[in-house]
């Protein structure tokens, strides 16, 4: 199966490939690039904790941080380690975690093809023992201390702890030091072989290559395998917050807060659409170009470190605005106050058109980069919603739709703020 | 591919450069006002770009400025401070879509170009000075700012070590100053350092992306031409580095839970073709996942979570920063020079030495598929005398021997060792 995905509004088009061995592929060859950025993704991240296949009786348990750490160990096989591979093509490669998937990637100027050959080979090519898990714990439990001390890192997951009581993604994304002690062989088996079929994963390609090129690769590398369906067991997650307020202790110079609005979530495609709305939302409560925003900084309650965003995931939506504040509760209150008055009063139809202009500009500007471009190619294989729908919906808003959200998608009753104190 | 940089000539001191590549949607245009570091006058310097954005005569109300740059999908107006070797970089930027991707088709570039020059060069006065609330919420954040640099553990203990290496040359001076200064900063001050860079500072005017640099050509020389400068002298090449005496050390406690280790290396008197070799080596040395540092201090050592060098080129120094924990911190410095006298021994493989280049290259195409990228790389062009194109100095690295890398190694010595100790446990406590 192949297909041609269009914009009409940008003249711009990619190819949807599902490849034999059930892979899904999305290709974007961009002229003028010297650069190609391939990312081969698995919906499958740290919020996944409680899981079964079809073909399994049970769900299953998994520590917390796993999907993180199997993506650490993904990385060595049994003659050498994907990096050492890489070396050879110039690729610069990495790979990242995040609340719902895990994703490989390298971005190279030649050897593509040779580069996108290991990218596919060590993915499907799992190899854990016990001697290789323990020595990974190391490395991990000295990336969990440097993220200890990052207060950006911590203002917002205490945000997000405070926000829910049960559901996953109030976990940190590589998980404790205690929790990854628990990872053997066998459980990181058991999550590859759950979430790294073929029929589950996306690859992404933008930038300086043929869809020729990557079609022989996948046909090389690529083995048939049964397509497994996955279950997740979702959290039972009441609506309210699980605490108002959350503060930790750090050596910052300024205090730093996040204040969150924990919304109901619908299906994921649903939560997507919806985020493109409440980013709008967000710039018309407080951003730049806001009177709320003025007043705030005018006040020197907040500084250019300001910022909101709408987080939305399979099961939760959320959102936040942060940024440093010498009294962060006057932050809140001020913010809470414009909300109420939006929800009264109703939106100004000229700030509307500011930020629906902001935001599609925003959308259109990181199709700049084939990062941008690869990464939206595979957020929209995850979440139902391809790269040029986002930038039609952000184009297509109405006020009115804007409007019906604020209620649900900024609820004060529903929200809570994080703050790191500097240290006494 | 030389992405058609062409730098022109408005005045000695005044260039206009663009760079234009119809695959991008976007257009980026700066102005770049470059002076010489000072303790003195850096945190004055510093705060000018942030008191800009907040508005000029043409839109002096900073929410309606930026409803106009929110009607422009979203442009963004920047302020920003850098430094390079011993220059100051004061940055007024503006980034927007391109015309033809817009919705309505706006002449994005004009609008731009004229939204920046007012911004730049017809900012509100009152009594001939700033006023007044603008300078004081602006100081405060500067204040913050400074402050705030011991956010990023990292990051302050590279700029720890860079003091320790430099002492009072200018090149250890912080990009925003220190807060002694910043704290002395009146509505009169800030507009008279802005009269000063205006009159003496080597300007650059940038613009890169899809778009016809024409209109932002004239719009921006038209406006720049008209600048005063009578004193305006062309700022000479970075002062040599003090001699390299000795080792400076400092540990300092901190309530953190991973300690940072940078060691910071003179590299010698060195001419352009060894600064090539010196950026091969420090690749090769810890600047990607299969180097020495990355495969021994992390990889087969677990002696910490990240270990990697940088070949500072403004500088012509080497910085080796590692986040480890303080009991592993001798043996992970040991490390990191034993590694370092391996290269200058001659201990590394010809296919090492290939796969850096290899690395490098990667490194130099994508430096030309971003706009920041590309307006960086020409930047610091611009700053070190010259107009090489990504390629060129890819060439040219692609060209450095075996023998030059070692000859490189052996220049490099170790200077200073910063040690930010990690030192108790976090407080953390919630209430409902």
């Amino acid at each position: 199966m192949k297909e041609t995905i269009r914009s009409q509004r940008l003249h711009e088009s990619y190819v949807e490939v599902r490849h034999k061995s059930g892979l899904r592929m999305l290709l974007c060859p961009m002229e003028g690039y010297s650069t190609t950025y391939a990312m081969f993704g698995t919906p499958y991240g740290s919020v996944d904790v409680c899981f079964k296949t079809d073909k399994d009786p049970d769900f299953v348990t998994v520590p917390e941080g796993i999907a993180h750490f199997l993506e650490h160990k993904l990385f060595e096989n049994e003659d050498c380690d994907a990096f050492e591979r890489y070396a050879k093509t110039g690729a610069s490669a990495n790979a990242f975690t995040s609340f719902d998937r895990t994703c490989y990637l390298f971005e190279c100027s030649e050897n593509f093809e040779a580069s996108l050959e290991i990218l596919l080979d060590f993915v499907t090519h799992p190899y854990f023992t016990e001697q290789t898990v323990q020595k990974e714990q190391g490395i991990i439990g000295q990336e969990i201390k440097m993220y200890e001390d990052d207060p950006d890192w911590r203002v917002m997951f205490n945000l997000l702890c405070a926000l829910y009581h049960v559901n996953p993604v109030r976990i940190d994304i590589a998980g404790t030091t205690g929790s990854i002690a628990q990872i053997s062989a066998e459980l990181l088996y058991r999550c590859y072989n759950t979430f790294y079929n073929p029929s589950n994963m996306v690859l992404a390609v933008a930038g300086n290559f043929t869809v020729d090129s990557v079609l022989a690769v996948a046909d090389r590398v690529l083995q048939c395998a049964e397509p497994v369906q996955i279950e997740y067991k979702r959290a039972d997650e009441p609506r309210e917050v699980y605490k108002k307020e959350w503060e930790q202790s750090l050596s910052v110079a300024v205090p730093m807060f996040s204040v969150g609005f924990k919304a109901d979530p619908g299906p994921y495609e649903e939560n997507i659409r919806g985020s493109i709305l409440d980013e709008m939302l967000i710039e018309i409560i407080a951003g730049e170009a806001s009177p709320l925003y003025r007043q705030l900084y005018d006040q020197s309650l907040i500084n250019q470190t300001f910022y909101g965003e709408a987080m939305a995931g399979r099961d939760y939506l959320c959102n936040m605005f942060s940024g440093e504040s010498r009294d962060p509760r006057a932050v809140q209150k001020a913010l809470y106050g414009e909300i109420a008055r939006l929800q009264h009063e109703g939106l100004d139809p000229e700030m509307f058109e500011v930020a629906k202009a902001t935001v599609y500009g925003r959308y259109v500007g990181a199709l700049d980069k084939s990062e941008g471009v690869a990464g939206l190619m595979v957020s929209g294989a995850f979440n139902g919603v391809g790269m040029f729908e986002v930038i039609d919906i952000a184009a297509g808003a109405t006020i009115e739709a804007l409007q019906q959200r604020l209620a649900g998608s900024f609820d004060i009753a529903r929200s809570a703020i994080s703050i790191i104190n500097p240290l006494q | 591919m030389d992405h058609g940089f062409k730098r022109e000539r408005i005045s000695d001191t005044i260039h206009f450069s663009h760079i234009t590549d119809t695959k991008f949607k976007s257009n980026r245009i700066s102005v770049c006002l470059i002076t010489k570091l000072s303790p003195e006058k850096a945190a004055v310097n510093a705060v000018v770009p942030n008191i800009l954005r907040l508005g000029c005569k043409s839109c002096p109300d900073f929410t309606a400025l930026n409803r106009r740059l929110g009607r422009l999908y979203g442009a963004r107006l920047y302020g920003d401070v850098t430094k390079y070797a011993d220059k100051q970089i004061l940055v007024v930027s503006i980034k927007g879509l391109d015309s033809r991707v817009t919705i309505h088709g706006e002449d994005m570039v004009r609008e731009l170009s004229s939204l920046l020059c007012d911004i730049v060069l017809d900012p509100v006065i009152e009594n001939g000075a700033f006023p007044e609330g603008a300078t004081a919420l602006e100081r405060q954040n500067l204040i913050d700012t400074i402050e705030s640099e011991i956010n990023d553990k990292r990051v302050f203990a590279r700029a720890r070590c860079l003091e320790l290496l430099f002492g009072g040359a200018p090149q250890a001076v912080r990009p925003y100053g220190d807060v002694e200064h910043a704290k002395a900063i009146t509505p009169r001050s800030a507009y008279e350092a802005y009269c000063g860079l205006l009159k003496n500072a080597r300007i650059e005017l940038l613009f890169a992306g899809s778009g016809d640099p024409a209109a932002a050509k004239e719009t921006l020389c038209a406006r720049f031409a008209a600048l005063d400068r009578p004193q305006a002298a062309p700022l000479g090449q970075p002062e040599s580095a003090p001699a390299a005496g000795g080792i400076a050390q400092q540990t300092e406690p901190m309530d953190v839970s991973q300690s940072k280790l940078v060691m910071g290396f003179w590299c010698g008197d060195t001419d352009e073709q060894e600064r090539y070799a010196l950026r091969l080596m420090s690749a090769m040395y810890g600047g990607t996942p299969s180097s020495k540092l990355f495969l021994n201090v992390r990889e087969k050592l677990s002696l910490c979570y990240y270990c990697a060098s940088r070949y500072d080129k403004g500088n012509n120094i080497l910085l080796v920063d590692s986040g480890v924990q303080a009991e592993k911190k001798e043996a992970a410095q040991a490390e990191i020079l034993r590694q370092l006298e391996a290269i200058q021994n001659g201990e590394f493989t010809d296919e090492e030495l290939q796969n850096t280049k290899l690395a490098m290259n990667t490194g130099f195409a994508a430096t030309t598929d971003s706009l920041a990228g590309i307006e960086s790389w020409y930047l610091t062009q611009i700053l070190s005398g010259g107009e090489n194109a990504p390629a060129y100095e890819q060439a040219k690295i692609a060209a450095v021997t075996r023998g030059q890398v070692v000859a490189a190694a052996k220049k490099v010595t170790l200077g200073a060792v910063y040690f930010l100790k990690e030192n108790g446990e976090h407080k953390e406590e919630s209430k409902q």
